[in-house]
């Protein structure tokens, strides 16, 4: 009885769908051209890979399921000499408990950033636009006073380098690179400020502010967003492919070797695993570039969990649990690593709101990061 | 109508070497398939699509074959094993920090069934053989080449499934639950 039932009702649930008419088979066409283009497009990043490789330059190809390459493309962008300067040297490992003194942050009123004391939650000040541009993203260097901002223009992306005074108060802006475009990029700068590496559409680009050369790693079928860059020039991504989350993988690169240009899989996702969720997300490089924070989303007993993790940038082991598996229904648990020190001893974070974690145990600041500060362009806090 | 109607009947693949009369004539039943194991109806129908094309541009040899539907399905069974796992995943992406990266497909599912919800809550792998066996009316030997396995596993998981969809239904009809599709 049951087989009949059985039959019966899932024909007839299926029935609108199984009645609907074949779409004109040039819909299929125009997949199949698609298909095809990007196999072409793959083959030919694969050519120039291989050819570069033939003419002695150093490229490589990543042996895991997507490729991201050292490619030669021609980047654009305008470079601007001699207004780059270093940031300052950062403090010694292990300084004691010395968690950087500023945030800024942009998505405020007017395209402004604000400088905010974190010890204090008061403003130290506020960073104007460029004039016909608004603030749009910031990354910090590893001094805990110099900062890279990106303003949106109207037919440009010009990146601007900002150091405070030791009040706070934040001095001129100083354009050192412009893209052209408006969208901001997801972007990073190096400790010393010397690097700034951003990942438009499928690629990944370093350009040295302080000489103007640049190096293009394609990202295969994928985008790289959430990046973090550490002195050695290790570079962290979270690697979405095809653009969805739904199978992230956190990536390391690195840019400054002349060899190789393979993108290693530091925390891999579980996409072909069924029925497991393991989703990497939002890492942060310390800035020796010893090890990886990362959120990390997995099946756990109860359900999905979260859990912030360290990992070892040189083998990818895990190192330690750094917060409690937390049920991920609780956003305000769930931590998102903004800075470390520079061996990744202190460590602060975004668990519904900003403070700092040690011993596991997440301590809220007294103030709170200006709402939808962590936004999809850029990265929006740079602490 | 091409592809109008589905049923034990209606499930006649038809040699032929021209794609337009094929495709025409197997569509409604691919996405029929896909639909019955994702529960959607956009998805199912863009799993086809894909799954179609790819046959589009294999046809001088995808015509020879002795079944070309079974090929299609077979494509249309693993894209949408990977589709599952994309909208599983993209359900718990809201919980992503920094927002604005949420993905997955546009959700149109079809009309709920007591034994629908039943079917979409037996795991994957047991609604496939399900939806192949007693939708498709595959022999088993014929599902366990679909989705690569042997014929034992189509068994077992053929009866597992049955155990626990007449324990479902059992109980929705008990509780009163969602209308039983008659």
């Amino acid at each position: 009885m049951l087989d009949e039932e059985l039959r019966a009702g899932l024909a007839e649930w299926v029935r609108p769908v199984a009645s609907l008419p074949a779409p004109d088979i040039r819909v299929l066409r125009r997949r199949a051209r698609r298909r095809g283009m990007r196999r072409a497009a793959t083959a030919a990043v694969m050519t120039a890979v291989v050819a570069a490789t033939a003419i002695g330059i150093t490229v490589g190809v990543s042996r895991s399921p997507a490729p991201v390459a050292v490619a030669p493309l021609a980047a654009p962008g305008t470079w601007h000499p001699g207004r780059w300067f270093p940031a300052g040297a950062l403090s010694p490992p292990d300084a004691g408990p010395a968690v950087a003194p500023y945030v800024v942050t942009t998505g405020g009123g007017a395209g402004r950033a604000v400088v905010t004391n974190v010890f204090t939650g008061r403003t130290t000040g506020t960073i104007s636009p460029p004039p016909g541009s608004s603030l749009a993203g910031v990354a910090a260097a590893g001094d805990d006073h110099t900062f890279l901002l990106a303003a949106r223009g109207a037919t440009s992306v010009g990146f601007y380098e900002e150091r405070l005074g030791d009040s706070g108060r934040p001095g001129p802006l100083v354009l050192v690179f412009s893209l052209p475009g408006r969208t901001v990029p997801w972007f990073a700068v190096s400790p010393d400020a010397r690097v700034l590496a951003y990942a438009p559409a499928d690629q990944i680009r370093t350009i040295s502010l302080a000489t103007g050369v640049g190096r293009s790693w394609t990202a295969g079928d994928g985008k790289a967003i959430d990046l973090s860059l550490a002195s050695d020039g290790t570079l962290v991504f979270e690697w979405l492919p095809g653009g969805s989350l739904a199978h992230a993988q956190a990536r390391l690169l690195d840019t400054a070797s002349p060899g190789l240009g393979v993108a290693r899989v530091l925390v891999p996702g579980c996409a072909n695993v069924a029925d497991l969720v393991c989703l990497p997300l939002s890492p942060l490089i310390t800035p020796d570039g010893s090890a990886v924070f990362v959120t990390y989303l997995f099946n756990g007993k109860g359900g999905l969990v979260a859990q912030m993790q360290e990992f070892s940038a040189r083998t990818g082991r895990m190192l330690r649990a750094v917060t409690p598996a937390v049920p991920s229904q609780r956003q305000v648990a769930v931590c998102q690593a903004l800075w470390s020190d520079p061996g990744g001893s202190q460590l602060t974070a975004f668990c519904g709101r900003a403070g700092t974690i040690a011993g596991g145990r997440f301590s809220p600041a007294s103030w709170q990061l200006p709402a939808g500060s962590l936004s999809r362009d850029g990265e929006s806090v740079g602490w | 109508m091409p592809g109008a109607s589905w049923g034990v009947s209606s499930y006649v693949p038809v040699p032929t070497d021209d794609f337009a009369e094929f495709y025409e004539a197997s569509y409604g039943r691919v996405v029929a398939l896909v639909a019955a194991i994702t529960g959607e109806r956009h998805q199912a129908e863009d799993i086809a699509q894909e799954a179609f094309a790819r046959a589009l541009t294999r046809w001088s040899r995808v015509a020879r074959y002795d079944l070309p539907e079974a090929w299609v399905r077979r494509v249309a069974l693993r894209l949408s094993i990977d589709a599952g796992r994309r909208t599983r995943r993209a359900a718990l992406l809201s919980l992503r920090l920094a927002d604005g990266l949420r993905s997955g497909p546009a959700r149109d599912p079809l009309a709920a069934t007591a034994l629908s919800v039943a079917l979409l809550r037996l795991p994957l792998a047991q609604r496939q053989v399900v939806v192949l066996y007693y939708l498709a009316d595959l022999p088993v030997e014929e599902i366990a080449r679909d989705l690569g396995v042997s014929v034992g596993t189509v068994r077992t998981r053929l009866a597992a499934a049955r155990q626990r969809l007449e324990r479902e239904l059992t109980e929705s009809d008990s509780s009163g639950g969602v209308s039983r599709a008659r």
